[in-house]
């Protein structure tokens, strides 16, 4: 016999309390993954989407990286860009709320009628919108099943009408769920006539990114050059779900530890005469204190793969519900499996270690007369 | 020449709470391959000096030898403990989760390396010689107490120790189960030439030992010659 055995029996002597604390730890871990997961996703989707407009580096007022609404630019600033060497392609956009239908809070995207960012999009149905002042929107997919429209089709956007043109597939949920007009028609719409959100540039070289990144702030202090990576990490949207995922994750380690502990602490105080038998037949407290670490971190490793699952699961359910469907994005890596499993295993160790102390600590001439 | 493998010397232990002396200055002197009982009435101080003896806990002054060592000496008694004495207690105390066989393994945890499969195979020969080798995978609750017993005396062989206690080893037995725990425990003294010191109030017990010391008011008051016990 192994302790390991000894161990696993204890866990079984009691089912229903092993079983409960594991489910409540793979819940915790569950919405720790689910959380995770559909961050991770949409910063991947975002970063994808940049990366699909072939964007190397992109053009923001300084001090408004933060805020992607906030940052308002000069249409005109693109003709100083172009000027910059070592630059292919400019690209300007805008980016604005809009009701469309009886829809509130629905992003709008502004792109170069024919332009570049215009023509990589990925289309289900109809096409590119060509020129610049044609009352045409296009729907992304998301939006467009929402609103059961299809190419053709009539919309209210702002109070005004526009024909649908086309439908698109991002591989970003905000595209998804966007409507993409002309540049110029929808700074007219929104009364930002002359105004951009970004540029976006894509390099004859991509090595000489610093350089030129450098160039471009040095001839315009008022803007900021980010490559893809720093537009999505500096995004306050981004920053505020991240920290929110590490946050919940903080209240369910805390949580999960103290319901851990509460179930070894029970089970010691069972076993408080138990353990005495085995301190008087020899165990040292190292042995005492291994055995009951052993069974909460097997009690905590059980809920932290159970609660992938359970992550995996509530995502799935997400995505059931109709006004969420194709908008929750999760993105599953060996990375956040890792760090479901080390958060569980924190929790074991954390979990068990006072009551495997006090359970090593009990002289056993008392624990032999405990009743 | 007898060797003596528990020495006592000017032992006392106190209470701190309810200023309790259990012990006041005991001396006393066991020999190899002793069968030697314990008695007196109760809170005389008999599981107190088993206490101590067992290495369980530490006496207030005075020294103890066992098998040589003075336990004064001895940092780490758990270790001590586990590969020099045995016990058997009076409710048995085996681990309910665990079967027969696994039982009488769990001495043989911290008494230095020994391998899983040599570990299984010394208990199985324990239980075997205490006639409960068609038992082995039997859980405690499924034992009838004469047959727990006889596991845990099977346990307490499980390292060879130098000295084997037993605290009212027949208290929660019927009578019949009773004289065949004192034949078996007579039997290990004489095959294996264990030293067993034996607590109890228990006269059919005590007579069936070698030697009787008894004690009243934390000390030791004489020495009883066994047979005189029957009378």
């Amino acid at each position: 016999m192994v302790l390991i055995q000894i161990v696993w029996k204890n866990l079984l002597r009691r089912k229903i309390r092993s079983v409960l604390t594991v489910i409540g730890i793979a819940v915790g871990i569950g919405a720790v993954v689910s959380l995770v997961s559909i961050t991770d996703g949409f910063v991947h989707g975002w970063k994808n989407m940049i990366k699909g407009h072939g964007t190397d580096l992109t053009i923001v007022k300084a001090g408004t990286e933060a805020n992607l609404l906030l940052n308002i630019l000069d249409e005109s600033l693109g003709d100083g860009l172009r000027q910059v060497p070592g630059l292919e392609a400019v690209t300007e956009s805008l980016v604005d709320i809009a009701t469309i239908e009886d829809k509130p809070s629905i992003m709008l995207f502004g792109y170069a009628a024919g332009g570049d960012y215009m023509n990589r999009l990925k289309f289900q149905t109809g096409g590119p919108i060509t020129l610049d002042d044609k009352d045409e929107i296009i729907l992304g997919s998301v939006l467009a099943k929402s609103l059961k429209i299809k190419v053709g089709d009539e919309i209210e956007v702002e109070r005004e009408f526009m024909t649908v043109v086309g439908t698109c597939e991002s591989s970003n949920v905000l595209e998804n769920g966007a409507g993409i007009m002309s540049i110029k028609r929808l700074q007219k719409l929104m009364d930002r006539e002359g105004k951009v959100t970004t540029f976006g540039i894509r390099l004859v070289n991509p090595s000489q990114m610093p350089e030129i990144k450098k160039e471009i702030e040095t001839r315009f202090p008022s803007i900021s050059a980010l490559s893809t990576r720093e537009f999505v990490d500096e995004n306050e949207g981004v920053k505020m779900a991240q920290a929110l995922s590490w946050g919940i994750s903080l209240i369910v380690l805390l949580v999960g530890a103290i319901a851990t502990m509460n179930t070894m602490f029970m089970s010691v105080f069972e076993r408080t005469r138990e353990i005495g038998i085995l301190r008087a037949l020899g165990w040292r407290k190292g042995r005492i204190i291994n055995m009951i670490m052993q069974e909460s971190i097997i009690l905590s490793l059980c809920g932290g793969i159970l609660g992938i699952f359970f992550g995996m699961g509530a995502v799935r359910m997400l995505n059931l519900f109709r006004q969420l469907r194709g908008l929750v994005q999760a993105e599953y890596t060996t990375f956040l499996f890792a760090e479901a499993i080390i958060l569980a295993l924190i929790l074991g160790v954390l979990g068990g270690m006072l009551p495997a102390w006090r359970g090593s600590r009990m002289p056993p001439v008392e624990a032999l007369r405990y009743e | 020449m007898a060797i003596p493998v528990v020495e006592l010397r000017n032992v006392t232990k106190s209470f701190v709470e309810g200023d309790v002396q259990a012990l006041r200055g005991v001396n006393l002197t066991i020999y190899k391959g002793e069968l030697m009982c314990i008695m007196g009435p109760s809170g005389c101080g008999k599981s107190t000096l088993l206490n101590l003896v067992g290495a369980l806990d530490r006496p207030t002054s005075g020294e103890i030898l066992i098998d040589g060592v003075n336990l004064n000496d001895v940092e780490n008694l758990d270790t001590f403990r586990s590969r020099k004495i045995g016990f058997i207690f009076q409710a048995f105390f085996l681990v309910p989760t665990l079967t027969a066989l696994e039982n009488v393994e769990i001495p043989m945890f911290d008494s230095g390396f020994v391998l899983p499969q040599e570990k299984t195979q010394k208990a199985r020969q324990l239980l075997k010689d205490v006639g409960l080798e068609k038992k082995i995978n039997q859980v405690p609750t499924r034992l009838s107490g004469g047959e727990k017993q006889r596991v845990a005396i099977a346990r307490s062989l499980a390292n060879d120790p130098a000295i084997i206690l037993a605290d009212e080893p027949t208290g929660n037995v019927d009578s019949k189960t009773s004289a065949m725990l004192i034949e078996l425990l007579r039997r290990i003294n004489q095959e294996k030439n264990a030293t067993l010191i034996v607590v109890t109030h228990d006269p059919l017990i005590a007579a069936a030992t070698n030697r009787v010391v008894q004690m009243l008011d934390g000390q030791i008051v004489g020495e009883k010659d066994p047979k005189s016990l029957l009378k």
